[in-house]
């Protein structure tokens, strides 16, 4: 079933297919909370919250776009308000620092090197590399959803998506 | 041996993107291409790096704390098309009752305007007068300016306006972006 047919099921009055919804794009929101907040506390209810805005603005919503660029614009704009209100605002530079939430201390240790080494060379890459990167790996959006978040052409998604790759294959080398 | 294989067709296999035919020909001129191999072996490493980097887990029941949020929530009527209508409408009516009452309107508006500009200067005369700054001064020197180059005036009406407008566009399209989402 498209998007756009459950969000019209949600507004006949059948709210039991938003879960529907929250199943699809609970890793995008969940995932690009994280990358702003870097807390699984934090990240968690503005989550939420983001889910709860979209659902109540569902009628808001137009089509002609893809749910889940609107849902990713609507938790963007949810983690700035919270940042913004407990105004401790993370550097973007460091904002795709990843640690998972669910790891045991142990495992943690472990993949700590291998991960630090990794987040050290993206961190250290250019925004317009870095951000098109991680909403394709981490948040899991496709090449037209990213384009359509960022608002430039696939081609130039694709393009940065794979300059990046390159400048970290090739650092990882050296 | 046969063309080397692209970084391209590497970028494909990290992602999955190649077809069956592709990935058969990449993993056999891989066999023969020791070049290529230890490419192949580092954009591989690469992908398992991205995807551990990458590897996020949605906290335990989530679904069911935002299903449950929603119950207590109603889903609000769309503004967007029926905000634009209803502004619309406000501007060809308030366009068409200033033709009627013009003669009465204009200079009440223009007393309204007159009152609130001085207001503001007021208030930026007093705000200048407490950060130090003799507002004196300064309207002296803008009135030189004015007086040496009266071509500016106009330049500067507009340019203000300008300014006015687009901070005010400005603050609008933010408003609706973040209402839509």
């Amino acid at each position: 079933m498209q998007d756009y047919e459950i969000v019209r099921l949600c507004l006949q009055g059948r709210t039991e297919y938003f879960e529907k919804l929250v199943d699809r794009y609970q890793k995008l929101v969940y995932s690009l909370a994280w990358t702003y907040l870097k807390d699984p506390q934090l990240a968690e209810d503005a989550s939420q919250e983001a889910f709860v805005k979209a659902y109540k603005h569902l009628a808001s919503y137009n089509p002609e776009y893809k749910f889940s660029t609107w849902i990713a614009r609507i938790t963007t704009n949810t983690c700035t308000d919270l940042l913004r209100k407990r105004k401790d605002l993370c550097p973007i530079d460091d904002a795709f620092e990843v640690t998972d939430p669910e790891d045991t201390p142990e495992q943690q240790v472990i993949g700590r090197e291998t991960k630090n080494r990794l987040e050290t060379l993206i961190n250290g890459l250019d925004p317009k590399y870095k951000q098109p990167l991680m909403l394709y790996h981490l948040s899991g959006m496709k090449y037209d959803e990213i384009a359509e978040y960022l608002d430039v052409p696939m081609s130039i998604v694709k393009n940065r998506i794979y300059r990046a790759r390159k400048m970290l294959r090739q650092a990882m080398e050296d | 041996m046969k063309r080397c294989m692209t970084s391209k067709s590497f970028n494909r296999f990290l992602e999955d993107s190649l077809d069956p035919g592709s990935l058969a020909r990449l993993q056999a001129h891989c066999r023969k291409c020791r070049t290529c191999a230890g490419k192949l072996e580092s954009w591989r490493e690469l992908k398992e790096k991205l995807n551990t980097v990458s590897s996020i887990t949605i906290p335990d029941g989530f679904k069911e704390k935002v299903m449950s949020r929603i119950t207590n929530e109603r889903i609000l009527p769309a503004r967007t098309v029926e905000a634009k209508r209803g502004l619309a409408v406000a501007i060809i009516l308030s366009a068409i009752l200033y033709s009627i009452f013009r003669p009465f309107l204009r200079p009440l508006l223009s007393g309204m305007a007159s009152n609130l500009l001085k207001a503001l200067s007021v208030v930026l005369y007093n705000f200048l007068s407490a950060i130090g700054i003799d507002p004196s001064v300064l309207i002296r020197l803008f009135g030189n300016i004015m007086a040496s180059s009266r071509g500016l005036l106009p330049l500067f009406m507009v340019t203000t306006t300008l300014m006015v407008a687009a901070f005010i566009l400005l603050l609008v399209k933010g408003r609706t972006a973040r209402q839509s989402g």
